[in-house]
C-alpha cells in the first residue's frame, strides 16, 4: 500500500478530471474503488465515500451511467456498513454518512436494474442487505447518520410506491417507481414492496406523531417528506394529515422561560420548518383538498409562535414563573375574580353599598333616589344599549342569582332615603342655590380674596379644579342651574336661528349621503320621536326629520299661551306676520323642509307627509286651546288649520309642475291619501292636471283613488271628475269610466241631453 | 487598502505529478499559504505520525441575501479572507438585482447571473459618481468585484453541477435526460460576455468545485423562507443534508459589516464542531472501538456535529442577541 498522501493527491486529480469532464466517471470509478475499500486508510475511506456520494448525486452524470456504476459500488458500500462485523471496529460516522447518502442515491437505479434483469437476484439481495443494515443501525447511530437514514427511507418509500407513468413509450424518461413493476416479476413482489414502503413511511411519520422535540430529526424528516407529498399522490394525504397534527410547539407548554437557548432555537426552527412545509404544499397546489386546513394551520402556528416568543425575546429572559396549578397567569387572574352568583367582583357593588350614601340636599331625582352604587360609570350606563334578545337571555339567570339579603338591604336603603326626603322642609330657591354651591362657600373668604389679585387668581384656579374631584368622591351628581344668559336681540335670534337651521340640515344631508353609500341599512325597531331619546338610534334620517318637523310645528306652540288672540292672528294672517318679522325659526324650518322635499320629491314625499301630519295635529291642538269649550272639529275651510292649509297648498303648488307621466302618479296618490285632510281647493289643483293631455290619465287615477278610498272627499271628488268630464277634450275618454261608475246618472242625463241635441240638430 | 480586498491570489498551479513533501489538502486548498500560521488554531495542529490535511477539514458555505450584493457578499468576503478561509459561494433570492438609485422609487435594476459587478460599477460610475460614491454603492461594488464575477440567483443555482471552468453562461448539461434542471440561464447580453470569467477566480473557490455546500446562511428571514421553499420544491435529488441558517441582518453597510463578523464566528464554531467530530474518531485509534472514542472525546465532542448545531446556534445567539437566528436541516 502506497503513501496515503500521494494516493489522495492522485485521487483528487482524478476527481478534478471527472468534475471537468463528467463523461470520465465510468472509467474513473472502477479504478478508484480498490483504493478506497474497507481495508484502506481512514482518509482514503472518507474521501472515497464522499466521492461516491457526490458521483451518484451529481446531476451531470447520466442515469444510465449511474445505473451501471451502482452495481460496482455495492460491495464497497456494504463493507463500510459492516466494518464492525468484518474488521472488528466501528466505521467513522463521516464515512457511514456518505455511504448512506450514496445508498439513497443508488437505490432507484438498483431497483430499475433488477426490473430489467429479473434473473439477477444477487444484486437486489446485496442492496437489501445494505438497506436492512441501515434500517437496523440508524436509530442507534450518530444523529448525522440517523438523518441520512431518514432520507434513505424517504427515498425507498419514493421508489416503492406507485408514481406517475409520464410516457409509456419512453420508459427511460419515467420516474423510477413501483408503477414500473409488473405483477409477475421473479424477484420483486409489488405487494411486498408496497407493504414495506408503507411500514417505512409509518416509521418516518412516527417522529412527527410522537411530537418529538429533536429538532434535527424533525426538520430532516419534514424536509425529506416534501418530495413524497409532491410526487406520490397515494400517500400524500396521509403525510399531510400527520404534519397537520404535528405540534412543534409542544415543548413550549411549560413556558418559554423554562427553556434553554438550545430548546428555543429548536422550537423556532421546528415551527418555521413546519410552516414552510405547509406553505410549500399550498403553493404547489392552491386548490388542494386540504388547502383551507393548511392555511389555517400555518396561521395558527404563526400566531402561537409570535405569542410564545413575544413573552420574552431571545435576548431577554423574564423571571421564571412556573405555574404550580397548571394555569397560566391570565386564567388565574380571572379565576381569582370569580365570585358567587356568577358575577365577577367588578360587576358587584363595592362594600360600602351596604351603607348607601345619603341623598344630596336640594331637589332629588328618581334616579338619585334609586342609585345605590356610587360608581359614576354605572349611573351613566344606559340599559337600552343592550339588545333586547340579550336582555331576555340575561334576565332569568340574573333574577335567579339575586341575593335576597342584599335585595332587602337595598330596598330598606331606598325606603330610608325616601322617608328622609319626605321629612325635609321644602327648600327655598336660595337654599337650592346654596345647596349647589354649598361646600365651596365654606372655604370662601372674601377678605383674602379681595386683597391680592394674584391670590384671587390662585383661589379661583383652585375652585375651578375642585368640583370634579369633589364630585368624584361624592357619587351622584347634584343638580346644577346655569345662570341665564343675556336676552337675545331680534337680529341675534334670527342669526342664531339661521345657523341652527343650516346645521340641522347639514346633518340631514350627511345622513342622506351615508344612506346612499350604505343602502342596506337595517331599520330600527323604535319609531318616531322616541328614537331620538336614545343616543345612537336617533341618528338616522327618520329621526332627524321627526326632530325637524317637530321643531317647525311646535316651536311656537305654547310660547304664546298668554295671548291666544295673537296666535290666531299670527297664524291666520301670515302675510302680516311675515312683514312684521323677516324671519322666524319655525317658518325657516318649514321652508327648508319644503325645499328639502322638493329637491327629490319622489323619494322624500314621506317627509312631506310626516311634516303635514304634524302641522295638522299641531293646528288642532292650537284650535282646541283657543276653543276649549267647543267640541266642534276644526276644518280647513274655516281657516281653523292655518299652517296646515297654507303649507299643503304651497306644497301642491310646488309639486304639481314637476309631475311627470309614469310613476309620479303613485307619488301623488300616496301624498293625497296619507295627508290628514283634503279640501276642495286641493282637488281643484289636482283637476288642473287634466289640462295637460299627458297627465289626464294620472288625474283620473288620482280622483278615482280618492273616490274609492277616501270617503270624506268622495262627493267632492266625483263632482270634480264630472266637471272635468264635462269640459270634454282628451279628458272625456279618460274620465268616462269614472263618471260611468260613480255618477251614472250624470252620464245618462248627458246622453239624454246629447241625444236631444242631436235630434234637435237633425 | 482593506487587506481583505487584496487581489485574489493566482489560481493554484496544476498538481505536480511527482510526490510532494507538502500533501495537498482534501479540498485542493493550496492558495492560503501566506495565511497566518495555522498553529494558532487548534484544529490545524499537525500531529506527527498522523496524516492530517494541511489546512484541516472545512465545511462548505453558501451565503444568501436578496440581491447578492451587500450582506451576502460581505459575509462571503469575511468567510474567504478569515485566517482559515472557508470554501464559499453566494447567492441572492430576489427576482432582480436591485441597487439604490437617485430616489427610493428609481432603483437601479440588473439581471442576475449575467451582469458582472464590474459592469454595474462602470455604469453607476458614469451615471453619478458623487451620489453612488457617497451612498456607498461604488465602494460596495468595488469590494464585490474582488470577490467574484457577478451576482447569482439562488433559484437558478443548479445544485451539484460542478463549478469548474467558464462562468455563468454554462450550457445546461445535455447528457442527463433525468436531470430536473431546466434551461434557466438565458444567454447573457453580448456586452456582458466575459471570456476571462472563470469560477476559479472567485474568492473561496477551492472546495466548491462540486457545486454543493454543507451550510447555507441567509441574511433575512424572507430569504430563508425562499431557500427552504426552493429546496422543498426541488425534491432533494442529491440526498445530501444541508444546514440552512438565517441571521437577520438589516440591509445597510454598517449592519452588513457586523453581520459578516457574526457569520464568520458562527462558521468558525460550526467548523470546529465538525472537525471535532472527525477528530474523535481519529483519536480513538482510527476507530479502535466505541470504548476508546468514549474515553478520549469530551462529552460535547462525542455528540456528532449535526446534533450539536442547535446548541452552537443557541450559544452564538446569546453572543449576538440583535441578530435573530433560525435554522433547519434541509436536503440538497
Amino acid at each position: 500500500m502506497g503513501d496515503p498522501g500521494s494516493i489522495l493527491r492522485s485521487l483528487n486529480e482524478a476527481r478534478n478530471i471527472c468534475l471537468a469532464t463528467p463523461a470520465t466517471y465510468p472509467q474513473v470509478i472502477p479504478g478508484v474503488l480498490p483504493v478506497i475499500g474497507a481495508q484502506q486508510h481512514l482518509d482514503l475511506r472518507r474521501w472515497g465515500s464522499d466521492f461516491l456520494a457526490e458521483t451518484f448525486a451529481s446531476p451531470v452524470v447520466s442515469g444510465e451511467d449511474k445505473q451501471k456504476l451502482s452495481l460496482l459500488v455495492l460491495d464497497t458500500l456494504r463493507s463500510y456498513q459492516n466494518r464492525r462485523e468484518e474488521i472488528g471496529e466501528d466505521e467513522d460516522p463521516a464515512v457511514i454518512k456518505s455511504a448512506v447518502q450514496c445508498a439513497a442515491s443508488i437505490y432507484p437505479y438498483i431497483f430499475r436494474h433488477t426490473l430489467s434483469h429479473p434473473d439477477t437476484t444477487e444484486v437486489w439481495a446485496r442492496m437489501a442487505s445494505i438497506k436492512s443494515t441501515i434500517l437496523r443501525t440508524m436509530d442507534d447511530s450518530a444523529p448525522g447518520v440517523r438523518i441520512c437514514g431518514v432520507k434513505f427511507i424517504s427515498r425507498v418509500v419514493l421508489v416503492q410506491t406507485p408514481g406517475l407513468i409520464a410516457d409509456p413509450r419512453r420508459p427511460e424518461l419515467n420516474e423510477i417507481s413501483l408503477a414500473l413493476l409488473g405483477r409477475d416479476h421473479a424477484v420483486l413482489q409489488p405487494s411486498q414492496l408496497e407493504a414495506e414502503a408503507s411500514g417505512l413511511l409509518d416509521r418516518l411519520l412516527g417522529v412527527l406523531q410522537d411530537n418529538s422535540s429533536d429538532a434535527l430529526v424533525v426538520t430532516a424528516t419534514l424536509n425529506s417528506l416534501a418530495a413524497l407529498v409532491h410526487r406520490r399522490a397515494s400517500i400524500s394525504n396521509k403525510i399531510l394529515m400527520t404534519v397537520l397534527n404535528f405540534n412543534p410547539l409542544t415543548p413550549a407548554k411549560a413556558g418559554l422561560a423554562a427553556m434553554g437557548g438550545r430548546e428555543r432555537v429548536a422550537l423556532k426552527s421546528m415551527t418555521k420548518t413546519t410552516m414552510s412545509f405547509l406553505v410549500n404544499v399550498l403553493k404547489r397546489n392552491p386548490n388542494h383538498a386540504l388547502a383551507l386546513r393548511l392555511q389555517q394551520r400555518t396561521e395558527q402556528l404563526k400566531h402561537s409562535m409570535v405569542e410564545i416568543f413575544s413573552e420574552s425575546g431571545p435576548g431577554k429572559r423574564s423571571a421564571p414563573d412556573e405555574p404550580t396549578d397548571g394555569l397560566d397567569n391570565n386564567k388565574r387572574a380571572r379565576l381569582n375574580n370569580e365570585v358567587t352568583n356568577g358575577t365577577t367582583a367588578q360587576q358587584q357593588p363595592p362594600q360600602q353599598s351596604t351603607s348607601p350614601q345619603p341623598l344630596p340636599p336640594g331637589e332629588v331625582s328618581y334616579r338619585e333616589l334609586f342609585t345605590l352604587n356610587p360608581d359614576p360609570s354605572a349611573a351613566s350606563f344606559h340599559v337600552e344599549a343592550i339588545p333586547l334578545h340579550i336582555v331576555n337571555q340575561l334576565v332569568l339567570p340574573l333574577l335567579g342569582s339575586i341575593d335576597s339579603a342584599r335585595l332587602t338591604a337595598a330596598l330598606t336603603a331606598v325606603q330610608r332615603r325616601y322617608l328622609e326626603f319626605k321629612q325635609r322642609p321644602p327648600l327655598t330657591a336660595l337654599q337650592s342655590a346654596m345647596a349647589v354651591l354649598g361646600e365651596e362657600d365654606e372655604d370662601y373668604d372674601p377678605g383674602t380674596e379681595m386683597t391680592l389679585a394674584g391670590d384671587r387668581a390662585a383661589v379661583m384656579n383652585g375652585l375651578d379644579q375642585a368640583p370634579p374631584q369633589g364630585q368624584m368622591n361624592e357619587g351622584p351628581i347634584q343638580p346644577i342651574t346655569l345662570e341665564p344668559g343675556p336676552p337675545l336681540t331680534l337680529q341675534e335670534k334670527e342669526q342664531y336661528g339661521k345657523i341652527a337651521l343650516t346645521r340641522v340640515f347639514e346633518t340631514l344631508a350627511n345622513i342622506d349621503k351615508d344612506v346612499q353609500l350604505k343602502p342596506g341599512k337595517k331599520v330600527d325597531e323604535a319609531k318616531g320621536f322616541n328614537r331620538l331619546a336614545s343616543t345612537n338610534m336617533g341618528h338616522d334620517r327618520e329621526g332627524w326629520i321627526m326632530l325637524l318637523t317637530r321643531l317647525a310645528t311646535r316651536t311656537t306652540l305654547g310660547l304664546n299661551d298668554t295671548n291666544e288672540t295673537l296666535v290666531k292672528q299670527e297664524n291666520s294672517e301670515r302675510s302680516l306676520v311675515k312683514n312684521g318679522q323677516s324671519f322666524t325659526l319655525a317658518d325657516g324650518i318649514r321652508d327648508s323642509v319644503l325645499a328639502y322635499v322638493m329637491d327629490d320629491f319622489r323619494r322624500r314625499i314621506d317627509v312631506a307627509i310626516m311634516w303635514l301630519n304634524e302641522e295638522w295635529f299641531c293646528d288642532r291642538l292650537l284650535y282646541q286651546q283657543r276653543n276649549t269649550d267647543e267640541s266642534e272639529r276644526p276644518t280647513m275651510l274655516d281657516g281653523d288649520l292655518p299652517n296646515y292649509t297654507h303649507y299643503l297648498h304651497t306644497t301642491l303648488d310646488r309639486l304639481i309642475p314637476f309631475l311627470d307621466t309614469g310613476k309620479d302618479g303613485r307619488t301623488l296618490i300616496r301624498f293625497l291619501s296619507e295627508i290628514p285632510e283634503i279640501d276642495g281647493k286641493v282637488l281643484d289643483k289636482v283637476c288642473k292636471l287634466a289640462d295637460d293631455p299627458e297627465l289626464v290619465q294620472m288625474c283620473s287615477q288620482v280622483l278615482l283613488y280618492l273616490i274609492m278610498f277616501r270617503p270624506p272627499v268622495r262627493s267632492m271628488a266625483i263632482e270634480r271628475a264630472v266637471g272635468v268630464w264635462r269640459r270634454g277634450g282628451d279628458a272625456r275618454a279618460a274620465f268616462g269610466k269614472v263618471v260611468g261608475r260613480w255618477a251614472p246618472e250624470v252620464l245618462k242625463e248627458e246622453e239624454g241631453g246629447a241625444g236631444g241635441e242631436v235630434k234637435g240638430e237633425a | 487598502m482593506d487587506p481583505r480586498r487584496r487581489q485574489p491570489p493566482p489560481p493554484p498551479p496544476p498538481p505536480d505529478p511527482t510526490p510532494d513533501a507538502n500533501p495537498i489538502g482534501l479540498d485542493g486548498t493550496t492558495e492560503e499559504r501566506e495565511a497566518p500560521a495555522p498553529a494558532t488554531n487548534g484544529q490545524q495542529v499537525q500531529r506527527p505520525g498522523e496524516l492530517q490535511d494541511e489546512v484541516g477539514f472545512k465545511l462548505k458555505f453558501c451565503t444568501v441575501c436578496a440581491s447578492n450584493n451587500n450582506r451576502s457578499m460581505e459575509a462571503h468576503l469575511r468567510l474567504t479572507t478569515a485566517p482559515s478561509p472557508y470554501p464559499t459561494i453566494s447567492f441572492g433570492t430576489g427576482s432582480l438585482v436591485r441597487l439604490p438609485g437617485p430616489s427610493i422609487n428609481q432603483p437601479n435594476v440588473y439581471n442576475f447571473n449575467n451582469t458582472s459587478y464590474a459592469s454595474m460599477y462602470n455604469e453607476l460610475l458614469s451615471k453619478d459618481k458623487r451620489l453612488y460614491h457617497n451612498n456607498g454603492i461604488l465602494p460596495m461594488l468595488e469590494r464585490n468585484k474582488g470577490v467574484k464575477w457577478g451576482p447569482e440567483r439562488w433559484q437558478d443555482w443548479r445544485i451539484g453541477v460542478p463549478r469548474v471552468g467558464k462562468r455563468a453562461p454554462a450550457q445546461p448539461p445535455a447528457q442527463n435526460p433525468l436531470d430536473p434542471t431546466n434551461g434557466q440561464q438565458q444567454p447573457p447580453l453580448a456586452a456582458e460576455q466575459d471570456d476571462s470569467a472563470e469560477y476559479k477566480d472567485d474568492k473561496g473557490y477551492q472546495g466548491t468545485e462540486a457545486g454543493t455546500v454543507d451550510i447555507v446562511i441567509t441574511c433575512e428571514e424572507r430569504c430563508w423562507d425562499a431557500v427552504v421553499d426552493d429546496l422543498l420544491s426541488r425534491g432533494s435529488p442529491l440526498n445530501r443534508p444541508v444546514h440552512v441558517f438565517n441571521v437577520d441582518i438589516k440591509d445597510n453597510h454598517e449592519e452588513a459589516l457586523v453581520g459578516g463578523k457574526a457569520i464568520l464566528e458562527l462558521a468558525d464554531a460550526l467548523n470546529a464542531a465538525a472537525t471535532e467530530e472527525r477528530d474523535v474518531y481519529v483519536k480513538g485509534g482510527g476507530g479502535g472501538g466505541a470504548v476508546n472514542g468514549f474515553d478520549s472525546g469530551s462529552a460535547h465532542a462525542r455528540a456528532g456535529f449535526d446534533e450539536r448545531v442547535p446548541e452552537i446556534l443557541a450559544s452564538w445567539q446569546e453572543k449576538w442577541p440583535t441578530l435573530p437566528a433560525l435554522w433547519t436541516l434541509a436536503w440538497l
